[in-house]
């Protein structure tokens, strides 16, 4: 029989699941707020996802366990919600959202550009490389979280970053002539 | 430029507005609680085991209908057989008497 969840259990009800939102949401939310560039549908996929692990936290075997699933789901979800609405038709470099203004950047104008540029990659390219460098997955687990082999993480993870020093070099060239 | 710390700096983890917790333990609030939703066997017991004795009934009549086939279909044959023998020991008197009657 499957261990239960030790960190909130559901028999403990709605206090101990509120310790689980506070922990995770923002894993939650900035992944989607990164893969859809659009706070408000990033708050209400989080709210969707928390209500959908409120929904099978009997399913949940460990904290460990509890993460993966969140990220599991947050990006499916997020490459659901691309697909559907063919986001990227929309997302092209002219009229994407400017990031939130509350983001520290090291270097802000660097920042924004691959921001814009992670926005046009590929729904599961873009959540790799949300992932990858948000989250610091290695490949093998972001191969498990978006459910695709792992050398086609690999392959995703080396054009994507190819795709983005070309794009990026090229644009910052522009800017200094 | 290091295309690798550049993507880190720019996909940092952004905090969610305050408020988020409140909103997703309002929207559970506002549905039921796991423990007090029906099970789905309790919802469809009787269903199911309705459902269930049809299935057991309806396999075994299938069953006994076939054994009962099974029991006909070899009880004929060996009538047939029986008959074929007979048939054959007819033949083989008749055929046996004609043979003597032929040497005489």
């Amino acid at each position: 029989m499957a261990k239960s969840l030790e960190v909130a259990p559901p028999r403990q009800g709605l206090d101990g699941f509120t310790h689980i939102v506070q922990e995770h949401q923002a894993m939650v939310f900035s992944l989607a707020c990164h893969f859809l560039q659009n706070r408000a549908a990033a708050e209400d996929l989080t709210q969707e996802v928390f209500v959908g692990l409120f929904e099978n936290l009997h399913t949940i075997q460990s904290p460990a366990h509890l993460k993966s699933w969140l990220r599991q789901v947050t990006s499916r979800r997020c490459i659901d919600i691309a697909r559907k609405a063919r986001l990227r038709r929309f997302l092209s470099l002219g009229d994407t959202p400017e990031p939130a203004q509350e983001i520290r950047l090291a270097d802000p104008l660097i920042s924004r550009r691959l921001q814009t540029l992670v926005a046009t990659l590929p729904a599961k390219q873009r959540m790799a490389v949300v992932l990858r460098y948000q989250e610091d997955l290695d490949p093998s687990e972001i191969a498990s979280a978006l459910g695709i082999p792992l050398n086609s993480v690999k392959s995703i993870l080396r054009r994507s970053i190819e795709f983005l020093r070309t794009k990026l070099t090229r644009q910052m060239s522009e800017v200094s002539q | 430029m290091n295309i690798e710390q550049e993507l880190k700096d720019a996909l940092k983890r952004q905090q969610p507005p305050p408020g988020m917790t409140e909103r997703v333990m309002a929207a559970i609030g506002s549905r039921e609680t796991p423990a007090a939703r029906p099970s789905f066997w309790r919802t469809y017991r009787a269903g199911l085991q309705l459902a269930a004795a049809a299935v057991l009934i309806v396999a075994v009549g299938v069953g006994v209908a076939r054994q009962r086939e099974a029991d006909r279909e070899r009880q004929q044959s060996e009538l047939a057989a029986r008959q074929l023998m007979t048939a054959l020991q007819i033949a083989s008197e008749a055929l046996n008497e004609a043979r003597n009657e032929i040497k005489n």
